[in-house]
């Protein structure tokens, strides 16, 4: 099975559901009463493609508010995958999504595959972004898009899928380029190493 | 549910009690006995506890199953908290302040109090320690100031709301605490951090400052507003910087914090670096929520209690986060024990060796030099990557505008309104000569500096009453070369004051005042304009006024573009315009909308019709006209030659505009045609020139010669137009001259060649 080793950064504004769709997605968990995240958090799940390929994915989590850009854009760069979350129940959070765009182009290399996400899709009585809306946004700027609950764990798992798929289909394509080389990653291989699993419970905590 | 209820009431009753002792200045021995047994009720009661569910004494929840030793220690330290720690509190208030709690805030240097400090200050004398050391105590009338600001803002609408935001991350700060969904503490937590907000906008309101404001609301509420206070000594004088919004000084600190673990734990973090950790994810959230969310709410308090009392020592942090691990805080904060572990094993003699003083001092000063200069190159280049593509100015006009702007600001964050002044009068000249000229009308010059004002708190984004060099490119763009959507924009924003979203009539009658400032009000125009007003309706929205500003072009073209509002010339194809719509629309309105535009119109002129020549037609008429009902008209030729003759002697490009004159009727009919057309697609009139020798001598004449401005008006727009390689050639030499006379220039030549060149960067439209 051939492997790779991908970044993933999860931005968007605040109050989205960044944390919980992460939490959905690596600890298959919801919880209403999830602190705002401060600063970057840090996540790391492998997971499988189409049973032939092994993925490591590295993901970050950012902060959603203006004032901790300065903090997280240190971890943009580097990425493979860009997940831009908005929320459909808040159209604040779709307005702005340009600049986000705009962020996320300067802050890492211009082949970042972007997947917009319209989290919490089962609020569909309380929606106020359309689908239509999201779809168009996407194929105005070229990315990708779907429509997520982190709730009921409603295509979280195809998001991650879909957008690793369009980096190996890149990769394949000979359009990107993958340095395996874990410049800022925590090696799943180290099992001599019992702190560092500690580690990960941390950051899985919180 | 029973249960739940009773909780939530026991912990209600605990607060209250610490607010009670908090006020007292005198701590009595029955008041020490009554509290403390009325938390050993409360730790009774969470044993009696049989749901999962362990409920600490300021109320915070935590799993049993999850945090099972964490629990036994919170256990521990609450009762050594009130019986050895409280004792010892006691008696040491007794002995060295005699009973009196205030005296213990001037003992930071006393060693015995610092030893007591370390172990956490006892519940019911934190409050009134806190206070002290936060310099909140004292002022009597707080209640009033802070409830008096709550109330201002509230009305102040203008300034950005970080209200929703604010709302929405109390609905997920400590969601493990009991008063987390109770709506009264919500709303006195959102109105201390509104009110923050507002009072300093160059913060705004910065997640973590919810968990600051949730603890200190916590261990200090007594309805006077204090720790609303308390949060600003904490922002301003301990975490300098932390919640500003390039976090600079919280990114220094981790800088040290990382140099120092290098120092102190080289096998550490060789591992950590080993592994790929990168510290600072872990260590920024310690540092702005001040370990409120990594540590059990009553282990931060110790830190915080000794980061109040001997203020930012990073040394005396230290020493007290090896206490609170000293307590041993278990597995379920795994990387803090982990840390903490490896420092029991080196000796903590070697801790005072590494972290004196000085050293920390030393390199909060390196960081602070590296640190700084970073977030400053990474924001440099993010905005002028920003702007590149926002305006069309060159790479190299952008860095010379942020050297620019670099002397002027000293530190380079932002200008105040008085650079901004000086940059708008330098790089538009017709700016600087409606100033020359209303300089002797104070009613004038009062307008222009309302304007101005204006217009500098509309591109003031962010409301901290300073441009950044964002601000202020995106404002020069806007109004050299911006589209006649972003021009109308920036005068909607200028001018909605009550609301962001409408103008009210009042709003826009002083919009009407400031365009026409520089033409008399007489009687007639007044009522003319009140009349206009009346039949307004209550709210203009932005759309509202872009119908109005395409019926009458005189609205955008006084303010925004560096036009000339004196300048007839500009009135003209704003009559054409409104007279067209004569035809279209009714006849009341538009009198009173063409009104406003130009003095008088020739009845012949309304039956043209929209063909380009008609228009031509239209606007020389118009002119004339204008000329007629100018008073000054006398004066036209007189100072037209005598501005000719200044203009011959000063500088080669005046001497082409003189030759111009001679040759005005087919430029100034392409002119008029362009004019038009650039109408036509919605493009910004053309910015006329106007000739600083001009000025000069009319200055001199007098100062209502409007006629005699129009005329050179149009002659400098011919020469522009006919002369374009002439200017060409002249800017270089210009340049050269720009070269030497650097900023300190004062002769009036050099200037105007300066200004010339500005012009020519800024707005391609003058040369038509």
């Amino acid at each position: 099975m051939e492997e790779f080793h991908f970044k993933c950064i999860v931005t968007g504004p605040p109050c989205v559901g960044k944390s919980s769709l992460l939490l959905q997605f690596c600890e298959k968990e919801f919880s209403a009463e999830l602190d705002t995240t401060v600063g970057v958090e840090f996540q790391s799940k492998t997971m499988e493609l189409d049973s032939t390929y092994k993925i490591k994915l590295e993901i970050w989590d950012t902060a959603g508010q203006e004032s901790f850009r300065s903090i997280t854009n240190n971890y943009y760069r580097g990425a493979h995958i860009a997940l831009l979350v908005y929320d459909i129940t808040n159209r604040q959070s779709f307005q702005y999504l340009g600049s986000w765009l705009e962020e996320i182009s300067q802050m890492s290399g211009e082949n970042i595959v972007t997947l917009l996400i319209g989290n919490k899709s089962d609020h569909n009585d309380r929606r106020v972004v359309k689908v239509e809306e999201g779809e168009r946004f996407a194929r105005e700027n070229n990315i990708l898009f779907i429509e997520t609950s982190a709730k009921d764990n409603t295509n979280v798992e195809k998001a991650f899928e879909d957008a690793t798929r369009q980096v190996v289909k890149l990769i394949k394509e000979g359009k990107m380029v993958v340095v395996n080389k874990k410049p800022q990653t925590v090696s799943l291989n180290q099992k001599e190493d019992p702190k560092q699993q500690q580690q990960q419970k941390k950051s899985g905590c919180c | 549910m029973n249960s739940n209820e009773n909780e939530q009431l026991k912990v209600e009753i605990d607060i209250n009690i610490v607010v009670r002792d908090g006020d007292n200045d005198h701590i009595e021995n029955e008041k020490l006995a009554s509290s403390s047994g009325g938390s050993g009720n409360n730790n009774e009661y969470d044993n009696d506890d049989d749901d999962d569910e362990f409920l600490d004494i300021y109320g915070f929840r935590y799993s049993k199953k999850a945090s099972g030793k964490t629990i036994e220690v919170l256990n521990e330290m609450a009762q050594e908290d009130e019986t050895e720690n409280s004792e010892n509190w006691f008696h040491f208030i007794r002995n060295r302040c005699e009973d009196k709690i205030d005296r213990l805030a001037k003992l930071e240097h006393d060693r015995s109090f610092i030893d007591l400090v370390n172990k956490g200050i006892p519940r019911h004398y934190r409050k009134k320690v806190w206070l002290s050391y936060l310099e909140a105590s004292s002022l009597e009338d707080f209640r009033k100031e802070y409830f008096k600001l709550l109330k201002e803002k509230e009305t102040q609408s203008k300034i950005r709301d970080y209200k929703t935001e604010i709302k929405l991350d109390l609905d997920r700060t400590f969601p493990n605490h009991l008063l987390s969904n109770d709506e009264t503490f919500k709303e006195k937590i959102q109105n201390i951090l509104f009110v923050y907000s507002i009072n300093n906008p160059n913060v705004g309101y910065c997640q973590s400052l919810n968990y600051i404001s949730y603890i200190l609301l916590l261990i200090i509420e007594d309805g006077k507003g204090r720790s609303f206070w308390c949060l600003n000594y904490i922002a301003d004088k301990i975490l300098p910087d932390y919640f500003t919004h390039t976090m600079l000084g919280a990114q220094i600190d981790q800088q040290v914090f990382n140099d120092l673990l290098c120092d102190m734990f080289p096998d550490l973090m060789n591992h950590f670096k080993r592994i790929g950790v990168v510290i600072q994810i872990l260590t920024i959230e310690w540092f702005l929520c001040l370990f409120s969310t990594i540590l059990p709410v009553q282990f931060a308090l110790i830190i915080w209690d000794n980061l109040f009392v001997r203020g930012n020592n990073a040394k005396q942090i230290l020493n007290t986060i090896r206490y609170v691990e000293y307590l041993s805080i278990s597995n379920s904060f795994a990387v803090v024990t982990f840390l903490f572990n490896n420092t029991q094993q080196t000796s903590p003699k070697r801790i005072g060796v590494v972290m004196s003083r000085k050293k920390i001092q030393d390199l909060k000063l390196k960081h602070w030099q590296i640190t700084k200069k970073q977030v400053k190159d990474n924001e440099e280049q993010k905005d002028i990557k920003y702007l590149m593509k926002f305006t069309s100015f060159s790479l190299d006009k952008l860095k010379s505008l942020k050297e620019e702007f670099d002397i002027l600001s000293h530190d380079g964050t932002g200008i105040g309104y008085l650079q901004f002044h000086q940059i708008i009068m330098r790089f538009f000249p017709n700016w600087k000569d409606l100033e020359n000229l209303s300089n002797d009308d104070k009613q004038n010059s009062e307008n222009l500096t309302k304007l101005m004002e204006k217009m500098f708190e509309a591109m003031d984004e962010d409301n901290d009453r300073l441009l950044n060099f964002k601000e202020l490119v995106k404002g020069l763009s806007i109004l050299s070369q911006g589209t006649f959507d972003q021009k109308l924009r920036l005068i909607f924003k200028s001018f909605a004051i009550e609301s962001k979203t409408y103008l009210t009539k009042p709003e826009i009658q002083s919009m009407i005042e400031l365009a026409i400032f520089f033409k008399k009000i007489d009687t007639d125009r007044f009522t003319r304009t009140q009349k206009f007003l009346e039949q307004l309706e209550e709210h203009t929205t932005f759309e509202g006024l872009k119908k109005m500003a395409l019926e009458n072009t005189l609205i955008l073209e006084s303010f925004q573009t560096p036009t000339n509002p004196f300048s007839p010339v500009n009135h003209g194809p704003a009559d054409s315009s409104t007279r067209e719509g004569l035809k279209r629309r009714n006849e009341d309105r538009l009198n009173s909308i063409s009104s406003l535009s130009s003095n008088n119109n020739n009845n012949n002129n309304s039956n043209n019709n929209s063909s380009n020549n008609n228009h031509n037609n239209n606007n020389n008429n118009n002119k004339h006209n204008n000329n007629n009902s100018d008073n000054c008209n006398n004066n036209n030729n007189s100072n037209n030659n005598s501005s000719n003759i200044g203009n011959i002697t000063s500088t080669p490009q005046s001497s082409s505009s003189s030759t111009s004159t001679t040759t005005p009727q087919p430029s100034k009919f392409s002119t008029d045609l362009d004019n038009l057309k650039k109408k036509i697609t919605g493009e910004p009139i053309i910015k006329k020139i106007i000739n600083k020798k001009t000025n000069q001598n009319n200055e001199s004449n007098s100062n209502n010669n409007n006629g005699g401005k129009k005329n050179t008006d149009n002659n400098d727009k011919k020469s522009n137009n006919d002369n374009n390689n002439n200017n060409n050639n002249n800017k270089k030499s210009n340049e050269n001259i720009e070269k030497e006379s650097v900023s300190s220039s004062t002769h009036q030549s050099q200037q105007q060649q300066r200004s010339n060149i500005d012009k020519d960067h800024l707005d391609p439209c003058i040369i038509m």
